[in-house]
Formats: C-alpha cells, structure tokens, sequence
C-alpha cells in the first residue's frame, strides 16, 4: 500500500510539472466544465422564474443535489480518466503488454497515466453550489454531517470509477469499448435531478442496474432530511463496494483473456 | 483562386457517408446518448408543467414543449453534424499539409464533407425518427407549407454552423488543447440557441438580443417556425438573419484563414 502511494506520488508530481508547462490549456479545460455547469444552474433558474417548487422540492434544493452530482463526478474525472483511453486504444494497439510486464497491479498503473484538471472545474462548481443552497437552506451544519458528506462522496466517485471501470473493461473482448462507455457514462446526467421525475424503468435502471442514483439524489435527500443514514448513505458505501468489486473481478477476469495484437 | 467545380467535392461527400456506413454503431450509440439526454429534458419538463400553477409557460402548453424537445433533438443532430473537431485533428497531425496542396479550396472540401456526414446521420438516420414521432403523434404535423418552410431554415442553420465553426476552429491553429475549447462553445451554443430552453423563458429585454445572434440561428429559428410560433413577416426576417450571419462569418472565416495559413509550421517532414 505504501508503495502505491509512494509510486502515485511520483506520476502525480511528474504529471504536475507537465501541466505548469501548458497552463492556458488548463485554464480552458477548467473554463470550460465550469460553464457547463453554470449553464445547467442558470436552466433551473429560468424555469423556477415560472413555478413555485419541483414535485415538492424547492429550488435551493435542486441546486443542492444539482451540486452533489457534480462533485463525486468531478473526483473521478480528475482520477481515472486514463480510462477513457483505455476503452479506446490500449487493448486495440496491444500497448497493454508492458502493464502486465511490471511488478504492479495493472489497473494501477492504467489510472496512474493520467491525472485530468478538468475534473477541478466539476468539484468547485459542486462544492460552491452545495455549500451556498446548504447556506439558503439553513442546514444544520456539523462535524458528523461533513464527515458523512466526505464519505458520501468518497462512495459516489467509487461507483463512478466502477461503472467507467466495467464499461471499459469490455475493450478486452470487444477492442474498442469507447462509445458504449460514453453511452453509459452519460446516464449520469439523469442523476443531477430527483429520480422521482422519471418513469419508473428508468428508475430501476438508476438504482438496481447503473446506480448512479446513488452518487447524488439518495445521499443528497439525507442531508435534504428526507431519508434515513442506513437507507441512503449507507446502502451507497454499499453499492460502492459492491459495484467496484464486480467491476475489479470482471477487470482482472479481462487480463486474463488478453491476448496483444502484433508479432 | 480555384475555378469552383462542384464535381470534385461530390468524392469528399461520398466517401464521408461511406465512413459512416463503416462505423455506423459508433453512431448510433452517439445518437442513443443524445437520446437520452431528450429524456431527460422531456422528464424534467414533465415534472416542471405538473408542478406549475397554469397550463403554459414560456408560451408553451405541454405539448408544444414536447414537439419543441423532440423537433430541437431532430434539428440539433442535423445542425451539429458538422464535424467540428475535423480541421483541429488536421492541424494537430500535419495531415492538413497534404490537404493544402490539393488544387482545391480548403473550406470547399471540408464543407463537402460536412454535408456528406449531414446527409448520413441527420437525413438517413434521424428522419425516419421524426417520422415516427410524427406518427405516433409526439410531434405536431405543421403541415406541408411549413415543413417545408422548417427545411429551409434547418438547412440555413447548418450553414450557419458551418461558416461558424470553420472560423471558430481557426484556433486551432493557435492552441493545442482545441477540445477543451470546443467543449465551451459546445456549451454555449447548446444554451444560447435555445436547444436548452426556448429563449422565451428569459426575461423580455435578453431574449431580443439573443434573438439576433447568431447562436439563435443555429436551432431556435427553425423549431420556432415549425411549431407556428413565428410567422408571416417576423419568420422572413428570421429567415434573413440566418442569412446574414452565414455572410458574415462567410467573410470573417475568409480573412482569418489568410492570417492562420501564414503562420502554420508543421513538424517533420
């Protein structure tokens, strides 16, 4: 364990150095999922001109789960997103070989190629918009409460990393898994609104089958008062270890099978 | 500088739509992703009218606001089919080198290519969609007289978008991170053009002047005209603003890619 900390800690600093070296491109990137989300907060807005409250929620509590999404999003984004290019090329140009040569654990050094700053941009506008409705809504603020919240959101980026890591998983037997993992990882925007204003398969899909109801509107309606601790933060740190053990086993299930392009 | 001669773009189109045939699946989950992000505004709009005291906002019934959702999903896969990253992947791997000594112009081919990828995924793919939303009575039938009015208009948007993202994607001669770039006009043309919210939910005085740019001639023009909403002489200078702002950006694109082309090095070779 220590050695993988010592060893993220070096790709970390290294991928650090190069980003100083191309600070406009990160200042875009950041720029640019911060207006996204802005944008998104400025819809709710326009509409809210319009109505009193959303199937019984008011605004600032949209904004309040609106801003959670963003946030485990956002981690898993600035983690792992060497995923996407896993799912893309890696196991088609049979560059997957050296990672199975070293005396590391493989799904390691996937993620340990790439840190993205982009992911900053999603956690701020989350972390802004949670703690200004938290403020709006007169949130009783404590230390358990934000220990909760860390954790809650600790659990929504695993789930995130899980579902990138299962979808992407499937490069070793289909090649080039990247359209279906962008499919799926775009279900994500269902979860930035109340499920309860879908139709019910699409809210079975996002509890039970890609539970990406558990990285924002279930822990968020905790905090919101509407749901007990056992039934929505902990059922998410249990879907998170749940779902990211499926999707190791199937990760390493897919090593196995790996068979390199070339000679 | 070259003799325009229609018959040696036709190439470019075709084999842009036999690439698609190619890798139709690519797109087709694309379009399933975009699928349900319309899900998710038809859900949250669902609620929104539910939750709302009278039967229209914004001028919109319900009804109008699913035709609004499902016509924007059909207009925006027309008007975004225009492959906006293609210039940049250019650029970034000196392929454009070789596309700058072919005896013709640069902006033609890339045009023709755009119109290739439009015919393929918004003509052959998402038609047969709005058909059936039209059928299952999803979507109003404007009638003929307007239909035909909305293809006008959709196909101006794409030239629209067209004049505009070759300008836009100028940049990439300039920086090196064009994605991320392209992701915030992404974002602010998805906003500003209506495809978001219908610019009449904004307050009065904003709305006019988003009316005028030229992100409202990309997709909000169109949807407007094909559910009646605008008409008669209003519809004519819509129509004319569309016009316009291809001009213009027709002109702007023209003087910067003689600023860009100068100063384009390409490593190797």
């Amino acid at each position: 364990m220590g050695r993988y900390l010592k060893l993220y800690k070096i790709f970390f600093l290294q991928y650090m150095k190069g980003l100083m070296q191309s600070k406009i491109d990160f200042f875009i990137g950041f720029f640019s999922f911060f207006l996204n989300q802005i944008l998104g907060v400025a819809f709710l807005y326009l509409v809210f001109e319009k109505i009193p409250d959303l199937n019984g929620w008011s605004f600032y509590q949209l904004i309040f789960i609106y801003g959670y999404a963003q946030i485990p999003r956002g981690i898993d984004h600035f983690v792992t997103d060497y995923l996407w290019l896993f799912a893309r090329k890696t196991v088609k140009e049979g560059s997957f070989d050296r990672y199975l040569l070293r005396p590391v654990n493989p799904l390691f050094q996937v993620i340990v190629e790439r840190c993205q700053p982009d992911g900053i941009g999603e956690i701020l506008v989350g972390v802004l918009l949670v703690a200004y409705s938290a403020v709006k809504l007169d949130l009783a603020i404590s230390v358990g409460g934000i220990l909760l919240f860390f954790i809650s959101i600790i659990a929504g980026a695993i789930i995130f990393t899980a579902v990138k890591l299962f979808f992407a998983t499937n490069a070793f037997f289909m090649k080039d898994s990247y359209s279906l993992l962008y499919l799926v990882h775009n279900m994500s925007d269902f979860a930035k609104y109340p499920t309860s204003i879908y139709a019910k398969p699409i809210r079975i899909v996002l509890s039970y089958i890609i539970p990406f109801a558990f990285t924002a509107f279930i822990p968020a309606s905790f905090f919101l008062q509407k749901g007990n601790l056992l039934q929505t933060i902990g059922m998410e740190v249990f879907v998170a270890a749940l779902s990211f053990l499926i999707a190791y086993r199937y990760f390493a299930f897919g090593c196995n099978k790996y068979e390199s392009a070339g000679n | 500088m070259f003799k325009l001669n229609i018959r040696s773009y036709v190439p470019f189109a075709v084999s842009e739509m036999k690439s698609f045939m190619s890798y139709r699946m690519a797109f087709f989950i694309y379009l399933l992703s975009e699928f349900f992000m319309m899900m998710v505004t038809y859900f949250l709009w669902r609620a929104i009218y539910q939750s709302s005291a009278s039967p229209t906002l914004g001028g919109f019934s319900f009804e109008e606001m699913t035709s609004y959702v499902l016509v924007g999903f059909f207009t925006s896969g027309i008007v975004f089919s225009v492959p906006t990253m293609l210039i940049s992947r250019e650029v970034a791997d000196g392929s454009i080198a070789m596309n700058l000594l072919k005896p013709i112009s640069y902006r033609g081919r890339i045009l023709a290519i755009s119109i290739g990828s439009m015919i393929s995924s918004g003509l052959m793919t998402l038609l047969p969609f709005m058909i059936i939303f039209i059928l299952d009575g999803w979507v109003i039938w404007p009638g003929f007289e307007r239909f035909l009015l909305y293809f006008v208009s959709v196909l101006l948007s794409f030239l629209n978008m067209f004049t505009f993202e070759f300008c836009f994607s100028i940049l990439a001669f300039y920086t090196t991170y064009f994605f991320g770039l392209n992701m915030a006009s992404d974002v602010i043309i998805r906003f500003f053009s209506g495809a978001l919210i219908p610019l009449t939910f904004f307050p009065e005085a904003v709305a006019d002047v988003f009316r005028l740019l030229p992100f409202a001639s990309m997709s909000y023009t169109p949807i407007m005209i094909y559910l009646g909403k605008i008409t008669g002489g209003e519809m004519y200078r819509s129509l004319a603003i569309q016009l316009v702002w291809i001009v213009i950006f027709y002109l702007l694109g023209s003087l910067l890619w003689q600023h860009a082309i100068k100063r384009l090095t390409i490593l190797g070779g």
